[in-house]
């Protein structure tokens, strides 16, 4: 049977509005380009349009949410030979995806805030570089949204080469240019085994389309031998390449380097945006994977996955921890605390299996995590870039007698820190705490979970002496000259904030933060729910599309 | 003669993609690294297009092969010009020499 081709590609607009946060983040990538032809240039104006963009995107992204089905559905369906009657999807809409995309604008907002502080005054080609940020944001939203081999590459490279170019942006800076070589070099080349293993696993099941190959493994997956070898192998190519933008463990070199090199709010935005969007993409492969026949996947190369992703966890959060104790800059100690994070979120995606356990318990955690991971991160680069628009220096000498000379942004800092320990009682403590919890309840079904969880355990206790040196820096030092920082104030007002939000996200908003992050992972997209017939599709699609408007 | 099969496809691209890693983990010139990385994309578009006729049917493997050339081509923009700049700071693309950053 084969389709008009007019329906094999044309998007409905229902489609189009379920895209409409990156269309709307496309649009303001034009008009970043346009509007210096006409007229208006400078920071100012090419801010304000990036800023507005990623308002419109994020309020719609938000709108969006209420007509999702649960389960969510795929969108931008073509009829391919692998399945020609209902076709594939190649972006999912489903509430995982909508959550990560308000996320991502209102971090993008808070970026462009630190950017308009630190960087912008002394900018020479903002518009340039705004492109480029938006750019990177566009990928990273698809990134979470993806369910297609190849538009995964694309997304994620969509993500990587603006950030291999914001990174070098300052060309003047002999660090940065060694830090985007770096950056660029390894990235070409883990995108490189990505690719490749990509086409390995096209040719052993006959799609692009994820749920697709987990089905086809999962009916090939008991016969061990050289098939199998392959496909773990192909497995761990693709695996490489998201692992590259959550910088695990082994493929981690660049994230201490970029950090360093780049300027503060790019190394922010990696610290946060990237991380979270390789997290999301990787929870949805994992939850893609455990999804189909749920018996069939034990015997054969699927549990790699799930043992593979758990020993990256455990490796990712030691060695970063162990790591960060040599750091006298206070902003390399910050990237190995952001992969030791990682290496937390990443704990959570060894628990994505439903015959253990609801993987809604897990993707909870996450959700949660990556919401007080934002603000505690933010809060801290945000202070460390006043105090060195006061001092001059990132090191940890910098930040020495700070409680005596400005005691609230001192205070503020050491809520961020703490938070980013995660002890009480703040949201730090207790997204960890919910994360420990998922781990123990999977972990009755499965032994090898007990050591992740007591990994995390530990590794929170070691985190805790790096971060209380900065702490013990700005209390203990001694104290030189007296006076506020002087730095800009509305970089006071945003590191405050955090600062409240995390203690309110510890104490007061337990409850919202709770129901919130089990109603985004109670409706994510689950391939089962979405691939049961082609009339369900219809029915569905026309129930969202009226939902949406 | 003989007849030209999926086989004879795929040992191209495996030699292709040894090539590929073998220069780049050999070269220690940025360039050469970058020209390796092209020769696994390369493999992989053979792949794509030769598991896209003779296994999957459709156009699939075709429409990536052609994604993977135009990814090729903007990385290789994005990373010369970023070793350009790298070579105007240092006077090298070698990589063993951007060593003041420990990693």
């Amino acid at each position: 049977m084969t389709p008009p081709l007019a329906s094999m590609w044309m998007p409905s607009g229902a489609d189009l509005r379920l895209a409409l946060p990156e269309l709307v983040l496309v649009g303001a990538l034009a008009a970043l380009l346009i509007v210096p032809l006409l007229g208006p240039r400078g920071a100012r104006s090419a801010g304000l349009i990036a800023l507005l963009g990623a308002l419109t995107a994020g309020v719609a992204a938000l709108l969006a949410f209420e007509g999702l089905p649960s389960g969510g559905l795929e969108i931008f369906r073509a009829s391919g030979p692998s399945d020609p009657a209902a076709g594939t999807g190649m972006l999912v809409a489903d509430s995982l995806g909508m959550f990560f995309r308000v996320l991502l604008m209102f971090f993008l907002m808070s970026v462009l805030i630190m950017w308009s502080l630190f960087d912008a005054p002394a900018e020479r080609h903002p518009t340039e570089f705004l492109v480029l940020l938006v750019a990177s944001a566009i990928g990273m939203a698809l990134m979470t949204t993806t369910v297609n081999l190849l538009l995964m590459i694309i997304a994620i490279e969509l993500a990587s080469l603006p950030s291999y170019a914001m990174s070098a942006f300052d060309r003047t800076r002999r660090a940065a240019a060694e830090a985007a070589l770096k950056y660029a070099i390894f990235g070409a080349a883990t995108t490189g085994f990505m690719i490749f293993g990509a086409s390995i696993l096209y040719g052993l099941t006959g799609t692009l389309h994820v749920p697709g190959i987990a089905r086809v493994l999962a009916g090939q997956a008991s016969v061990p031998g050289f098939a199998t070898t392959l496909t773990a192998l192909a497995l761990l190519a693709v695996f490489a390449g998201v692992g590259f933008k959550i910088s695990a463990v082994p493929f981690h070199f660049w994230c201490p380097d970029v950090f360093e090199g780049a300027s503060l709010p790019v190394a922010t935005w990696l610290s946060v945006a990237s991380k979270a969007a390789g997290v999301v993409l990787l929870v949805r492969l994992v939850s893609i994977f455990a999804e189909p026949a749920a018996a069939a996947y034990v015997a054969g190369v699927l549990p790699l996955i799930k043992y593979g992703v758990g020993a990256l966890a455990i490796l990712t959060c030691t060695v970063a921890n162990l790591a960060a104790y040599r750091q006298t800059s206070v902003r390399r100690l910050l990237a190995y605390s952001s992969i030791a994070h990682a290496g937390y979120m990443l704990a959570a995606g060894a628990i994505i299996f439903p015959s253990e356990q609801p993987s809604a318990g897990a993707i909870s955690a996450i959700v949660a995590y990556l919401v007080v991971y934002m603000f505690m991160n933010y809060g801290a680069f945000m202070a460390l870039g006043l105090v060195a628009a006061d001092r001059g220096s990132e090191d940890l000498d910098a930040f020495r007698g700070l409680g005596w000379r400005d005691a609230p942004t001192a205070a503020a800092l050491a809520v961020c820190l703490v938070s980013l320990v995660g002890l009480p009682p703040l949201g730090g403590f207790i997204v960890k705490w919910w994360l420990i919890y998922a781990l123990g309840a999977a972990a009755l079904h499965s032994p090898f979970l007990w050591v992740l969880a007591g990994a995390v355990v530990i590794n929170t206790a070691l985190s805790l002496f790096y971060y209380m040196r900065v702490v013990a820096a700005m209390y203990l030092g001694a104290y030189e000259e007296t006076g506020a920082l002087r730095a800009p104030l509305s970089g006071k007002v945003a590191l405050h904030l955090c600062a409240i939000i995390l203690l309110l996200t510890g104490t007061l908003w337990i409850a919202p933060l709770k129901r919130n992050a089990d109603g985004v992972a109670a409706a994510a997209y689950s391939p089962r729910s979405v691939n049961a017939g082609a009339p369900v599709e219809t029915s569905i699609s026309v129930a969202g599309s009226a939902n949406v408007r | 003669m003989y007849d030209v099969g999926l086989a004879h496809y795929l040992l191209v691209s495996t030699l292709v993609f040894a090539a590929g890693v073998a220069t780049m983990t050999l070269k220690r010139n940025a360039i050469g690294v970058l020209i390796g990385v092209e020769l696994v994309l390369n493999a992989a578009s053979i792949n794509f297009v030769a598991f896209g006729h003779y296994r999957a049917g459709g156009l699939d493997g075709q429409i990536a092969a052609v994604f993977v050339i135009v990814l090729a081509a903007a990385e290789a923009a994005v990373a010369l010009a970023i070793f350009l700049n790298f070579y105007a700071l240092h006077a090298t693309v070698d990589v063993d020499r951007g060593d003041n950053l420990k990693g």
